[in-house]
């Protein structure tokens, strides 16, 4: 009786070891999977902090984030013509963040440093105008209708929405 | 006198018979073990009923995006800028902090970090990563090190590289586990190790060098 008893004791604690082996091992492939995916963007990542390390001005800092926009913007295109959803949607996430605390914020930096030089104002209000022109593809329309582009790419668009209406108040003058 | 006291109601009552172990008193070796064994295979089913729990909750999680998050919105708006928990989301919330920091010191630590996100990024993935991940990782190191935080270091006056030790220690640990994973790795995989110990090593002593140099 006690060495079945022990016997399953250590049966449990052997299927707990191998369960507990398992887990990691299946997260570590995903892992490298989205590494490999996101290696151009990781790079691209990469090299933008150290030129972010250099304390560049807002409007330059807003430059290098809307960069990182446009490369966004064609991996969300892209995984919608592949039908990825999981891909864009991820994509508009980073972007989301992007357009709103990248680009925004430090345009409202900009729009600060150039507050009584009528001169600078054109510089942050071309670049606000220009990510807006690039996320335009992201809006309705630009895919065939009812095809699984066209909802991936409304989906994405759904997802950027609070970055789009910030950048689009800064224009306006207001305050995001 | 005495004797009178014991015979009259003042005596002290007798003394109450020794506690006894209550039910198991007589539980003889085989019952003990009996139930030390039932109580091991309750704790291995309960550990069992964690994992499986944990297991499940973790591919749930897997499912919903919005529960991977690497932060909350720090933001006062009530705008969305969820992160998803990966590499390009952990560096991406670097590169905001690196775009907000006031100062020399705030914009060192953040790409300190980084490296470290991208070392660690490299000794979790090379259980199951080829060279091309591994040496693409020994790259992004490399540039992080040798183009940010060496030349941002040399860029700090003298009086504040006070800022610049704990960065170096980082860089030295970084280094040292660099070398043990080139050592307890496959060939193909050494490489890519090694060159991260050379530049986390090289990051160090100069580090160390500007240190000595404001150092009275």
């Amino acid at each position: 009786m006690r060495t079945k008893l022990l016997l399953i004791v250590a049966l449990f604690a052997a299927l707990g070891s191998f369960l507990r082996g398992q887990e990691p091992a299946a997260r570590i492939q995903d892992r490298l999977r989205q590494f490999q995916h996101d290696l151009a963007l990781v790079e691209k990542l990469v090299n933008q902090s150290v030129q972010l390390s250099l304390a560049p001005a807002p409007i330059q800092c807003a430059e290098s984030f809307q960069n990182v926009a446009e490369t966004l913007v064609r991996e969300i295109r892209q995984s919608a013509g592949n039908d990825d959803e999981k891909r864009a949607l991820q994509m508009g996430d980073y972007l989301q963040a992007v357009l709103s605390r990248g680009v925004a914020d430090n345009l409202i930096g900009a729009r600060r440093a150039a507050a009584g030089n009528p001169a600078k104002e054109p510089e942050w209000r071309s670049t606000g105008e220009r990510t807006l022109q690039l996320i335009q593809p992201l809006a309705a329309g630009m895919a065939p209708p009812g095809s699984a582009e066209e909802r991936i790419l409304e989906a994405a668009g759904r997802t950027i929405r609070p970055g789009r209406e910030a950048l689009v108040n800064i224009i306006a003058g207001k305050r995001r | 006198m005495l004797q009178g006291l014991e015979a009259s109601d003042m005596a002290f009552p007798p003394a109450p018979p020794p506690a006894t172990l209550p039910l198991r008193a007589g539980m003889s070796l085989r019952n003990w073990v009996m139930v030390a064994a039932g109580g091991a295979v309750a704790a291995g089913i309960l550990i069992m009923i964690g994992l499986l729990l944990n297991n499940a909750r973790t591919r749930l999680d897997d499912n919903r995006p919005e529960q991977d998050l690497v932060e909350k919105n720090p933001h006062p708006d009530k705008e969305k800028s969820k992160l998803p928990d990966t590499l390009a989301g952990r560096l991406l919330a670097k590169n905001f902090d690196l775009a907000r920091a006031l100062t020399a010191e705030a914009r060192l630590e953040s790409l300190a970090s980084l490296a470290l996100l991208l070392h660690d990024e490299g000794r979790s993935l090379a259980p199951v990563a080829g060279p091309k991940e591994l040496n693409a990782i020994a790259d992004l190191y490399g540039k992080v090190v040798e183009g940010g935080i060496v030349p941002r270091a040399r860029d700090l006056p003298v009086d504040r590289r006070r800022a610049l030790g704990p960065i170096r220690n980082r860089l030295a640990e970084a280094g040292k586990e660099a070398e043990k994973l080139a050592r307890a790795a496959p060939p193909e995989q050494a490489e890519p190790w090694l060159r991260i110990a050379a530049v986390a090593r090289a990051g160090q002593q100069q580090l160390n060098a500007l240190i000595t140099e404001a150092t009275p």
